[in-house]
């Protein structure tokens, strides 16, 4: 080494060597990037997020159907249909209808709601989601699991009738 | 021919000295070559202080555990010539095991009794480290190295619990990956991320048996070989210091400058130097010879172990429940008893609080253990009187997780309500 030398602030060397190491870290960071983003598939098999139930005035007042496949309940009381989710806001087990009380009771920790889905007791923090429902153009209801609904949101009885 | 001169003249053959290197391990020098001519023996040292080779010191729980993690990676290699991680197959492959699969149970109950037997004494090892006071000075970052793994041991039952794709693993995924949900800002990423999608579903499976079986077993042998490595520079397994150093007789036999509280000294001992020689030659640290004395110690432990786990293995069986079911949430809902605790905290509050809090500062003080008051008191000593106070905070500690496990394994019925054990 030439230690007479003046080095000056950026040569030729140094700014070659210096393009050289970015492009060699930005490379990195794009696979690693790349590497990250492979983890979040876009497209998934999984079952569509709609299902149709039986037409709202099926359902006798009071009463509570329970769509297992789809992780919902379809009630229906003095103002109408409505869809709720069966999948317990605390960490996600479902809930079962308890008949004798009207209530849904989740088996993981133990969290109490209402006959409305409102939380009562356990460490739910939330009630459970009303659903979007809506009459199909067949007369069956269609709800999707996806889309909450307000909370007093319901179908009235007659719609989808003429 | 007896046995005895045919096995002398085997070790005296050509091919068995060019495996082996070295003479029979008569005297001190073939005994210690015994360790460093060995790519596996040399993560020993050659010499170990007596204190060391107490079992009441270390109850050989580290050693145990690596045991019990070999065990593991030679049966769950033999499992994945059987197990298909899909939904369609995996709990079919699980049955397979159980009934058509020639000593498919055995194989499967070594693997999940060495599973659970692991976190137990990986748990007790860390406990035995604290007790005696053996993450202080040079073994703070041990210390560290150690939380990790047993960290990474907890992924690797998480993970692995959901592989049978039974009832019991589905609900606990379930519930597992929505408390991760709960992390702020990060959760559903992340949850997205574990499972392949919204849903314990098909991606799910697949990507817990890759973590199980490919990213897990990395990420502990690197850091097993770091935590063993680091033992070794450290200065060896925890003792309660040395007397101050005397010299022997004469001028020092140290060929090599000695690092803190270790000492090369052996390199100076002739060939010829009858066995009993380590017995006289006393050094101020008190060692003997790994071999024979920690590798007969390590050998009959691994027996021990070996054969309790064989035992278990061929009278107890592995849960196997219904095949998962995702409409059906079994009633109740049980972790695996390790989670237990967390499981009992989750159910008072908030996934926030349970699933991410909670766990996240217990691992966080553990990680902090080293270096809340770094001191060298009464490193060595079980209990140490001068440590009173962080002996009773970490048993406490250590009180609350196995009361809260208690309490989810035999105090909670239908719908995670409060019961009598004997009341089901």
């Amino acid at each position: 080494m030439d230690e007479n030398r003046e080095t000056p602030a950026l040569g030729r060397r140094a700014l070659i060597a210096r393009i050289g190491w970015g492009a060699f870290a930005a490379s990195i960071a794009g696979s690693l990037a790349a590497g990250v983003r492979y983890m979040f598939p876009k497209a998934l098999d999984e079952p569509p997020s709609k299902f149709k139930a039986p037409p709202p005035d099926t359902y006798g007042v009071g009463s509570v159907y329970a769509v297992e496949e789809n992780k919902s309940f379809i009630l229906r009381d003095a103002g109408g249909v409505f869809a709720m989710s069966a999948v317990c806001t605390h960490l996600g087990c479902t809930v079962k209808h308890m008949d004798a009380k009207g209530e849904f009771h989740c088996p993981c920790h133990g969290s109490v709601f209402d006959k409305d889905g409102t939380n009562i007791a356990g460490p739910a923090p939330r009630p459970l989601p009303r659903l979007d429902a809506n009459v199909a153009r067949d007369g069956r209801l269609e709800v999707d699991t996806q889309v909450e609904a307000a909370k007093d949101y319901r179908v009235p009885v007659d719609a989808g009738r003429g | 021919m007896s046995a005895h001169s045919l096995m002398e003249s085997l070790r005296c053959s050509a091919i068995y000295r060019s495996i082996v290197r070295r003479g029979p391990a008569d005297n001190d020098i073939d005994r210690s070559l015994a360790i460093t001519s060995n790519v596996f023996l040399h993560l020993h040292p050659v010499k170990i202080r007596r204190h060391a080779l107490r079992f009441t010191y270390t109850f050989g729980l580290g050693g145990i555990t690596t045991l019990l993690f070999l065990i593991l990676c030679v049966t769950g290699v033999l499992l994945m010539f059987y197990y298909v991680p899909s939904p369609e197959r995996a709990y079919r492959s699980m049955q397979d095991l159980r009934y058509v699969v020639p000593y498919g149970t055995f194989l499967r109950n070594l693997h999940h009794w060495a599973a659970h037997a692991m976190i137990v004494t990986a748990a007790l090892h860390m406990a035995r480290v604290f007790y005696t006071g053996a993450f202080k000075g040079t073994r703070q970052f041990n210390w560290v190295v150690g939380v990790i793994l047993f960290v990474l041991t907890l992924g690797f039952s998480f993970t692995g619990y959901l592989l049978p794709w039974d009832q019991l693993a589905f609900w606990a995924i379930t519930v597992g990956t929505n408390m991760a949900a709960a992390v702020p800002l990060l959760g559903g990423m992340i949850r997205y991320a574990l499972l392949g999608g919204n849903i314990v579903g098909a991606n799910a499976l697949l990507r817990f048996y890759v973590l199980h079986c490919a990213v897990l077993p990395a990420l502990v042998f690197v850091f097993l070989a770091v935590h063993f490595w680091r033992v070794r520079k450290d200065g060896g397994i925890s003792g309660p210091p040395l007397p101050a150093e005397v010299p022997e007789e004469g001028p020092p036999e140290r060929l090599f400058a000695t690092t803190p509280g270790r000492s090369y000294a052996l390199v100076a001992l002739p060939r010829e130097a009858p066995a009993a020689v380590e017995e006289s030659r006393k050094s101020p640290e008190d060692t003997v010879l790994t071999y024979p004395h920690l590798l007969v110690r390590e050998a009959a432990a691994a027996m021990v172990v070996i054969g309790g786990l064989l035992l278990v293995a061929l009278f107890l069986n592995a849960h196997l429940e219904e095949a998962a079911n995702a409409l059906k949430t079994p009633d109740p809902a049980k972790a695996p008893w390790y989670f237990l605790g967390l499981q009992e905290v989750v159910s008072w509050s908030t996934p926030f609080i349970g699933g991410v809090l909670v766990p996240g500062l217990m691992v966080l003080a553990l990680l902090a253990i080293p270096y809340v008051r770094p001191n060298s008191v009464g490193v060595g000593v079980w209990f140490h009187p001068a440590r009173r106070r962080a002996v009773i905070a970490f048993t406490i500690g250590l009180v609350l997780n196995v009361l809260l496990i208690v309490v989810g394994m035999f105090f909670r019925g239908h719908g995670w309500s409060l019961v009598w054990p004997w009341s089901n």
